[in-house]
């Protein structure tokens, strides 16, 4: 089922890149404008992971994040969260805890109206976490009746466990007032080292949500509400 | 178009939910069974048939494990939560007007270690040091001797133990 996420997303950045490529075409003949653009250091927090730590039993999280405008589309963009998470399985309960780091760029694809300051966004991050993990309870799997098992409570906590991923991140950032966004994202992810413990797995990582045994991918969405502090501006020329 | 990348989202979504992990696949290695063969005792390399064997957990709530007609190769369970597990081999034996049954005690003896195995199957016991020990009933017992062969159970590819009758 995993295979067929990152086929979905690369469906979505065609479908992107070829729409804002058509509506890019109208415009230029129009503009005259000289557009202006804003610099600076945008910060926000993640709305999704409170919201879901007031709701959701077994989890707390939280996440800020800062994007940096480098180049008229690029952006440095650095998220860093904590996460506690419950995990539990018919035959296995756990109970993950960490910090996690993302860093990367952000490309905005879209080109904005005049005026507008929108953003539909392709990223790449590196990611890593550091983070504990507790084995709280599990039961040997048998399928005969004769000898039914119990569960056993014998917690045994793994510590300085660590993750290292690739994520790619699809996001929409709209201008709700001045220099004020909400942002919507989803995230994939492709593990590709982590310290596994002796004689388990990890079954959560912090930043990377819930990992799969037959495989390396994971996925994530974000709910984010962020400000700009504009450093300084440039005035472009409409491109001819 | 910022809808149709919304809709899109919400299939991935949906998609991510139903993975093989939710359910122990059947072929995976859980906890492995005991493999017994049984032999002929005048012979021992040479396999005997058991005519009519079951085979019962022994203990107070007695639990018919398997029933076989005409085996020599039979895979019985090892309890996970005890160091010991205790069966009776009932053999039956059907003449012209009557059926006699032969029960005979076996104890196996072990240690035990929990080995996690995956997401969906939780955890799984291996046995170490395997030893047998037969009731011994004198000229009663159908069993003669028990023997381990490989004292560490955590497959099933091969018999651990030979019975000879």
């Amino acid at each position: 089922m995993m295979k067929i996420a990152p086929t979905l997303l690369f469906c979505i950045n065609l479908i992107c890149g070829t729409l804002t490529m058509a509506a890019q075409k109208n415009e230029v003949a129009l503009d005259t404008v000289h557009s202006v653009q804003k610099y600076g250091l945008r910060i926000g927090v993640d709305l999704a992971k409170p919201v879901r730590s007031l709701l959701e039993e077994g989890y707390s999280g939280f996440e800020i994040m800062g994007d940096f405008r480098v180049t008229k589309k690029f952006y440095a963009a650095l998220e860093l969260g904590i996460e506690t998470k419950n995990w539990t399985e018919p035959y296995i309960a756990s109970k993950t805890s960490g910090s996690y780091a993302k860093l990367g760029f952000d490309f905005n694809a879209y080109e904005n109206w005049l005026g507008m300051e929108n953003a539909i966004t392709l990223g790449l991050r590196y990611g890593f976490s550091t983070f504990n993990q507790e084995l709280l309870s599990y039961r040997i799997y048998t399928d005969n009746p004769a000898f039914p098992t119990q569960t056993i409570y014998d917690p045994q906590e793994y510590s300085g466990l660590n993750a290292h991923w690739a994520e790619f991140i699809l996001g929409i950032k709209t201008e709700i007032l001045n220099n004020l966004y909400l942002s919507l994202n989803v995230q994939l992810k492709r593990k590709f080292a982590e310290t596994e413990p002796d004689n388990f797995a990890n079954l959560y990582i912090p930043g990377f949500n819930r990992t799969y045994d037959y495989g390396e991918f994971g996925v994530g969405y974000g709910y984010s509400v962020s400000y700009l502090i504009p450093i300084f501006k440039k005035t472009e020329a409409p491109e001819n | 178009m910022i809808k149709k990348i919304i809709v899109l989202l919400f299939i991935i979504f949906a998609f991510k939910g139903c993975t093989k992990d939710d359910i122990c696949p059947p072929e995976t290695a859980t906890t492995a069974k005991l493999v017994i063969s049984f032999n002929d005792f005048s012979n021992p390399a040479n396999a005997k048939n058991v005519n009519l064997l079951s085979v019962h957990t022994d203990y107070e709530n007695s639990v018919k494990v398997i029933s076989f007609e005409n085996t020599n190769e039979i895979a019985v369970p090892l309890s996970t939560t005890s160091d010991t597990t205790k069966y009776k081999f009932i053999r039956s034996t059907v003449r012209t007007n009557d059926t006699l049954t032969n029960i005979d005690r076996v104890m196996f003896v072990y240690r035990r270690q929990n080995d996690y195995v995956s997401r969906a199957c939780g955890f799984n016991t291996e046995y170490f040091n395997v030893e047998e020990n037969l009731v011994d009933e004198g000229t009663e017992n159908w069993i003669k001797q028990v023997t381990v062969i490989r004292d560490t159970v955590n497959d099933e590819n091969s018999p651990h133990v030979t019975i000879l009758h």
